[in-house]
């Protein structure tokens, strides 16, 4: 096989056939594949906030605390579905720009921004509900169990970014070197 | 330009995109999910051609973008020999591109971009505009990723 014979390869590949309606789906956000996932989990998160939100009232005594740990509650609450809803737009979003290069550039800076925010987001949100389950200390298993959930998804947000980051650096000095 | 326009003009390079994904993505899934992603971004990026290039130099720009910014789950772990199996007959077309696409695939994600550009049959400077990356280093890069490809390929 020589050099030009490789082009001639390249062009002879039959690729499969979409058609204009096939297409014409494609553009619209319902058929996005990662799109369609993001929504699904941002549905399924924020309906499990709503349902708990409706019944930690009764469950975990909110009328026995504060106002003020409600409301940091409902605030730690607010800020995780805020969380997913930046992430669904970023996803979205992939900014081009004059060259490949530059696009993934732009994009990593985006990614490192929305990985800070996204690990502060959690933090924060960790911290709302711990202050409202300490403003009336009787529920000590209950502690123990939001330090444990949020700090495994503080390690698997933190593993998932770190390897996000690192393939789009991997691409970019694929490029330079 | 209007949808219909652009639909007219993806449906006429749509072999392109499809070539884009089978290197980039292992799975028929992936793939599929890739040439949608390639789709919608195309069209989300349409207010952005200005015409000042052709059709098809912005789309290799768009589709290679959203190829190597897409987030891929890893991988197993694949051992690659350093030359493709040689056999004595004479392949036929169709197992000449199997091995092509199969040492395509063992490049990083950087050379793929810049062979397929070549062999789209672009010239060193589109593909430095497109890439971002110098004339020069265009050149270098691609004798190194040409050779190893006549080395997996066993072309003397």
């Amino acid at each position: 096989m020589e050099q030009d014979s490789l082009q001639l390869l390249w062009h002879g590949m039959v690729a499969p056939q979409q058609s204009t309606e096939t297409l014409k789906n494609m553009t619209g956000d319902k058929a996005h594949p990662v799109l369609k996932r993001i929504r699904r989990q941002m549905i399924i998160e924020s309906i499990a906030f709503i349902v708990f939100m409706v019944v930690y009232y009764d469950f975990f005594d909110g009328n026995r605390k504060p106002r003020i740990a409600n409301l940091v509650l409902v605030t730690g609450l607010a800020l995780v579905i805020m969380h997913n809803v930046i992430g669904f737009v970023l996803a979205k979003e992939l900014t081009i720009r004059h060259s490949i290069k530059q696009t993934l550039e732009a994009q990593l800076a985006k990614i490192k921004s929305f990985a800070l925010i996204s690990i502060f987001t959690r933090i924060l949100a960790a911290a709302c509900f711990l202050y409202f389950f300490t403003s009336v200390s009787d529920t000590t298993w209950v502690l123990a169990a939001i330090i444990i959930i949020f700090i495994l998804q503080f390690v698997l947000l933190w593993t998932i970014w770190r390897n996000r980051i690192r393939q789009l650096r991997q691409a970019i000095d694929s490029l330079k070197h | 330009m209007d949808q219909e326009q652009f639909l007219h003009h993806i449906s006429q390079h749509q072999g392109i995109i499809h070539k884009i994904c089978r290197l980039y993505r292992h799975s028929k899934e992936d793939r599929e999910d890739l040439f949608q992603e390639i789709v919608f971004q195309l069209w989300k990026s349409v207010p952005g051609f200005e015409g000042a290039s052709r059709f098809s130099t912005w789309m290799y720009r768009v589709a290679l973008s959203t190829a190597m910014a897409g987030f891929r789950k890893k991988q197993p772990d694949i051992f690659y020999t350093h030359e493709l199996p040689h056999t004595h007959e004479e392949p036929e077309p169709d197992d000449q591109r199997e091995r092509l696409f199969n040492a395509l695939a063992q490049l990083n994600d950087g050379d793929k971009a810049l062979i397929t550009l070549y062999l789209e049959g672009l010239t060193y400077r589109e593909i430095a505009d497109i890439t971002g990356i110098t004339q020069m280093h265009v050149g270098v890069k691609l004798n190194r990723v040409k050779t190893k490809i006549q080395q997996l390929l066993n072309i003397k």
